[in-house]
């Protein structure tokens, strides 16, 4: 029973989100969230095709919107269950998850131009994707404790570990190539949760860390700037690969525990400079150049979530108020973006640079997750002074 | 030397209009009011970046209705009228005028650190200046001064820094309070000469704390001209280190805290 007024406006927000992720899935027979809805891309029918990455992602928030609103938990159930065969079919013999939006069976598409082009590409291995299908998957086995997930989870684990080479650079990704971009970071915390999971390997904590540390050694120590967070190894980058690397250093950190604490604070000092960019203009950049330039031209809907929920972990963290204040400032400028059916833009404007003119799934996930730790964050510091 | 400069951050804000009148009350009137004009392209452009269109909007209305309305302000509120009643000045705030019917000079600026600024400054040999709204200052300014560049900052320094401090004090647990100090190139960060806790009463929200404590500022303000005039203000040793910088507090956890203060039923 919401209380507030703050906790009226998000619930509503986040069961319209989940709304439109559950007609996501609906649209491919829930086999898989389509990656964006778009009339102008997609007349006739609207949406993409599936993409196994994000409905990885999503299954966790999926599973944390059933325990929170019991009247759509049947829907969220035929998500789940038909996306997790979905996925598991299309595991390649090394473990690995492919890359891309699946046409068919072992032909998927990588990109746009993809799309526009009419190109269709064999399955390709992707570690970043792996990484964010293995997010779902763990979620699902912790849930039901199934040994058939455990087994090709353990397969996935395999894959990824060998993955990493020398010096912690991630040399196959469909996508990436052989950048190996500091974004994998948000790739390489799922490993180290999955090896909790399953018991831990000393040599996959090893291989992981190794990558983590390349990826902090690489930094600005005045300005706490981490190289190559860009799509492709590049020093500009969207605030939603700002995000990943940020979100992976810190996930990363609480899985290590102790140990991990120069991952976090690495995490912590960028967090604090992207702070001060935010409330000093009372918004965010959609990207960063080098050394935290600011591109102010279009707002990254998705990466202002997902930065927010970092914001949330840094506030549980040092319990620094500011923090919170300035997460809610963020729900709410993405909420303002948030359609009547609950999508939301990739950017804002709606043609600005990351997504133009599509609505992701990934957006509305960020957005939901984002939501309920806003909620919970803001409902426990009001009923904790009560 | 001639005394001290008010800056201002428009002609009809009401603050600004009531310290000038107390101060011409007590005999100890500016030598110069300094006034920000709000229509030049970096004031907007600072305002739209703060406030955003439809905010700059709104107050470039309320600024456009006031001036059919010689005795209303675009920022005036109860509390206001209340303390110019208590010592029974006039509810005018038209500076302009002000300026003219107590003789003191008026400059429209386009902005308090621009080069013209401080050529008015140097010109007068104004002496210290006490600082009510016009913007951030820069280091030119501020030393364009002998003495200091007085404000009243809402909320306790060194603790709370920044937007929004009485608030941010409630939410924190300090006493909100005022803090009289010096600006410098920080931001609060200038030395400190008096620390007033803001009056309270029963039930009192946010809001209201706002705005007395806005009122507990003229005092403060008024007095610290007094003290200059008399000899000069002595600043006290820091009880610590500064603390954070902190920014306008979200209507979301304005809420929490209205709900902690018991202004706000739960349902």
């Amino acid at each position: 029973m919401e209380q507030f007024a703050f906790e009226r406006e998000i619930a509503t927000a986040t069961q319209r989100g989940l709304r439109w992720l559950v007609e996501s899935f609906r649209v491919n027979g829930y086999e898989g969230s389509s990656a964006w809805s778009s009339r102008l891309l997609h007349p006739v029918h609207g949406w993409s095709l599936p993409y196994p990455e994000t409905t990885g992602y999503i299954i966790p928030t999926l599973y944390a919107g059933r325990a929170r609103y019991t009247q759509l938990a049947g829907e969220f159930r035929r998500c789940i269950d038909g996306s997790v065969k979905w996925l598991l079919a299309m595991q390649m013999p090394s473990g690995a998850f492919p890359g891309g939006h699946q046409v068919r069976d072992g032909v998927h598409r990588l990109a746009l131009k993809d799309y526009l082009l009419h190109r269709e590409h064999p399955a390709q291995e992707s570690f970043f994707n792996s990484a964010q299908i293995v997010r779902g998957l763990v979620e699902h086995y912790r849930q039901t404790r199934d040994p058939e997930i455990r087994t090709r989870l353990d397969r996935c684990r395999t894959y990824m570990t060998q993955a990493i080479g020398d010096g912690g650079r991630i040399l196959r990704d469909a996508y990436a190539g052989k950048s190996s971009p500091a974004y994998f970071a948000y790739a390489l915390a799922p490993v180290l949760d999955l090896d909790n999971e399953l018991g831990t390997d000393a040599e996959v904590r090893a291989r992981v860390t190794a990558a983590l540390d390349a990826i902090i050694a690489d930094r600005n120590g005045d300005t706490a700037f981490i190289r190559r967070m860009g799509f492709g190894g590049v020093d500009t980058a969207l605030t939603h690969t700002v995000a990943y690397t940020l979100q992976g250093l810190l996930e990363a950190a609480r899985h290590i525990g102790a140990e991990g604490k120069r991952f976090r604070d690495a995490a912590e000092k960028a967090l604090a400079r992207i702070f001060r960019i935010a409330e000093l203009h009372k918004k965010l950049p959609g990207a960063f150049g080098p050394d935290w330039s600011p591109i102010w031209s279009y707002v990254c809907v998705t990466g202002n979530c997902q930065l927010g929920l970092s914001f949330l972990e840094v506030w549980r963290m040092n319990t620094d108020s500011r923090y919170l204040n300035a997460a809610g400032r963020f729900f709410t400028q993405a909420l303002a973006t948030q359609r009547r059916d609950g999508a939301l833009p990739g950017s804002w404007p709606i043609w600005g640079r990351y997504m133009a003119l599509r609505w992701p799934n990934w957006a509305v996930k960020y957005f939901v997750d984002f939501g309920f730790e806003l909620g919970d964050a803001l409902g426990s510091e009001a009923r904790l002074a009560s | 030397m001639s005394g001290y400069v008010v800056t201002c951050s428009h002609s009809r804000s009401a603050h600004a209009a009531a310290f000038i009148s107390a101060a011409c009350a007590r005999n100890q009137p500016p030598a110069g009011v300094l006034v920000v004009n709000p229509l030049n392209i970096h004031q907007l452009r600072e305002q739209m970046r703060r406030h955003g269109a439809r905010r700059l909007f709104e107050k470039v209305l309320a600024a456009a209705s006031a001036r059919f309305r010689p005795h209303a302000s675009s920022d005036d509120g109860q509390p206001l009228l209340r303390w110019l009643e208590e010592r029974q000045l006039p509810r005018e705030f038209d500076i302009r005028g002000l300026c003219k019917r107590h003789g003191i000079p008026y400059y429209s600026v386009p902005n308090l650190n621009s080069d013209r600024t401080i050529g008015v400054v140097t010109r007068h040999a104004f002496r210290y200046a006490v600082y009510l709204g016009g913007g951030i200052l820069r280091e030119q300014f501020i030393s364009a001064f002998s003495g200091p560049v007085l404000n009243a900052h809402q909320g306790p320094l060194p603790e709370i820094r920044g937007m929004g401090a009485i608030a941010w004090s409630l939410y924190l647990g300090l006493e909100p309070s005022v803090t009289l100090h010096g600006i410098d190139a920080g931001i609060d960060t200038g030395p400190i000469y008096e620390i007033r806790p803001v009056p309270r009463r029963p039930g009192m929200g946010i809001d209201e704390l706002n705005a007395e404590s806005v009122n507990l500022g003229l005092d403060m303000l008024l007095d610290a001209v007094d003290a200059m005039e008399k000899g000069g203000l002595q600043a006290k040793t820091p009880s610590g280190t500064p603390g954070s910088q902190y920014f306008s507090m979200h209507d979301y956890l304005r809420e929490v805290l209205e709900y902690r203060i018991g202004r706000r039923s739960s349902g």
